[in-house]
């Protein structure tokens, strides 16, 4: 009996088909142009709310690029659904809660505003379209957001500007910085003139003993604040690989080390050694010190940087809790839902293709 | 618990697991759970307790109780089949015995007598395996 326990669920689950990215694409395609809103989630915080809402369309359209730049044939199944993607992550409606904390609209005062780091998820997401339609509808706003996005993180004094006032958080700005990367490979733009100082700078907020990001930071004076996360490392070495591939992978190296297995079922400790907590928004439920963020975004690192047994034992857990089944359009998780599917397909799809399609020769 | 109650219930939490992913989907466990209605919990929170204690065993507990089981079965048949044999070749022997004894008009030996009493079981008259008569 026990020696069953340990073979046959590890020998079942983590197998996965060619097919699958392509029929779990198509789903969360359908489940982003059939709409997502606020009031598809109830948090009981209106922010987390808006936050969750903004995380679906961000998450659906990085995993839905990836999955076209794997397999050109799906262009034109699943662009439709990425311009529908950044048309909606660009809405007043969707970034609401960042309006609400700042008391302006971040969209509409890039040129001379301050702060909004949040909108540097939705630039990631223009990128990645933009990457695959060099003159997509919101050409324009993308050039204006990325450059007011460099603007302020090439005079943030320690490599980080306020997501919310008063908030400052390091895996943010990785998603800056990887946004600001992505959309200069897409126009084969030299890399700017401040991103290997702001390296430098932001190699502060990786603590050395854990290997880990810190989660949050003093913008004003750089001190770290609270305990290094799983959670922010694992989606910082997601979208740091965009901008700078070796501060990503010794990220993923850190995350690496957070690594449990159970029966061949791989997990994520939220926290280093010496730490523990709940859990909060970011991490999502902590049990027994294993993170539900931290597990899902470690696949992405364990696809980048080829880490296929961590790999496998990590889709194991996902296939075994999150329950993989067919639909009309292909296949989904029935335990995700719209933000969680999101983020499997953007996590389980991570691959460095994009570099492949940059404008500038030799990226 | 005998061997065809626990293949009953493996073939359950198989069955629920299978099922219950469909129903629970199509009810939507991710917006209920969210959602903070308390008459939709009420539903969820056992059903999905119930789904995942069966898709757990289904996949770290049933395994092991089918090969118990299948163990079990296949030990029995062997067991049959031994006795089976055991009372065929008993009734060869008595058979030969009587044709030899028929033929020398002599007693037969002790030594076989005892060895047809051990092999003869109280089924040697039908098989386990089949339930046909001999």
């Amino acid at each position: 009996m026990l020696a069953c326990a340990a073979l046959v669920p590890s020998a079942l689950l983590g197998q996965r088909a060619p097919t699958d990215d392509v029929a779990f694409a198509r789903s969360v395609a359908k489940s982003v142009t059939s709409g997502v809103s606020t009031a598809s989630f109830h948090t009981g915080s209106a922010r987390f709310d808006g936050e969750w809402a903004f995380g679906t369309y961000l998450m659906a359209t990085l995993g839905l690029g990836q999955v076209v730049l794997s397999h050109p044939e799906e262009r034109a199944r699943l662009l439709p659904a990425m311009r529908q993607s950044t048309e909606q992550l660009t809405q007043n409606q969707t970034n609401a809660f960042g309006t609400e904390a700042w008391g302006n609209v971040g969209l509409d005062t890039l040129a001379r505003g301050h702060g909004h780091g949040y909108l540097g998820y939705a630039n990631l997401s223009l990128s990645m379209l933009r990457l695959l339609e060099p003159d997509m509808a919101q050409a324009k706003l993308h050039d204006e957001l990325t450059e007011a996005l460099a603007q302020r993180l090439a005079e943030a004094p320690h490599a980080l500007f306020e997501t919310y006032p008063g908030e400052a958080y390091p895996p943010d700005m990785s998603m800056v910085a990887g946004s600001i990367a992505l959309h200069d490979c897409a126009l084969g733009l030299p890399e700017r003139s401040f991103m290997p100082a702001w390296r430098r700078a932001f190699s502060r907020y990786v603590d050395p003993d854990s290997g880990l990001l810190y989660q949050a930071a003093d913008a004003a004076t750089g001190t770290p604040i609270g305990p290094p996360r799983g959670s922010g490392a694992a989606i910082a070495a997601y979208s740091l690989a965009f901008a700078d591939r070796a501060l990503s992978e010794r990220l993923y190296a850190g995350l690496r080390r957070q690594a449990v297995n159970v029966l061949g079922f791989g997990m994520m400790r939220e926290y280093p050694a010496g730490h523990a907590g709940t859990g909060d928004i970011d991490s999502g439920p902590v049990l027994f010190g294993v993170g539900v963020s931290a597990t899902g975004f470690a696949l992405a690192g364990a696809r980048l940087y080829g880490d296929d047994a961590l790999f496998t034992q990590l889709y194991r857990t996902v296939e075994l809790f999150g329950v993989p089944l067919g639909d009309a359009e292909g296949r989904h998780f029935m335990s995700g839902g719209p933000l969680g599917n999101a983020i499997l397909l953007a996590m389980t799809t991570a691959t460095p293709e994009w570099s492949r399609h940059c404008q500038r020769s030799g990226s | 618990m005998t061997h065809q109650k626990m293949f009953v219930w493996c073939l359950a939490c198989v069955v629920i697991d299978q099922i219950g992913a469909r129903l629970l989907d199509s009810i939507g466990l991710v917006e209920g759970l969210l959602a903070p209605n308390g008459a939709r919990l009420l539903l969820l929170v056992p059903l999905s307790f119930v789904f995942y204690g069966a898709r757990l065993a289904s996949y770290f507990v049933v395994p092991g109780l089918l090969l118990v089981v299948a163990g079990a079965v296949v030990v029995a048949n062997l067991r049959a089949w031994r006795d089976k044999c055991a009372c065929r070749q008993c009734q060869r022997e008595r058979s030969l015995q009587r044709t030899i004894n028929r033929a020398s008009k002599s007693p037969s030996s002790g030594s076989r007598k005892g060895l047809c009493r051990l092999a003869v079981k109280p089924n040697c008259a039908g098989s386990a395996i089949t339930g046909s008569s001999e």
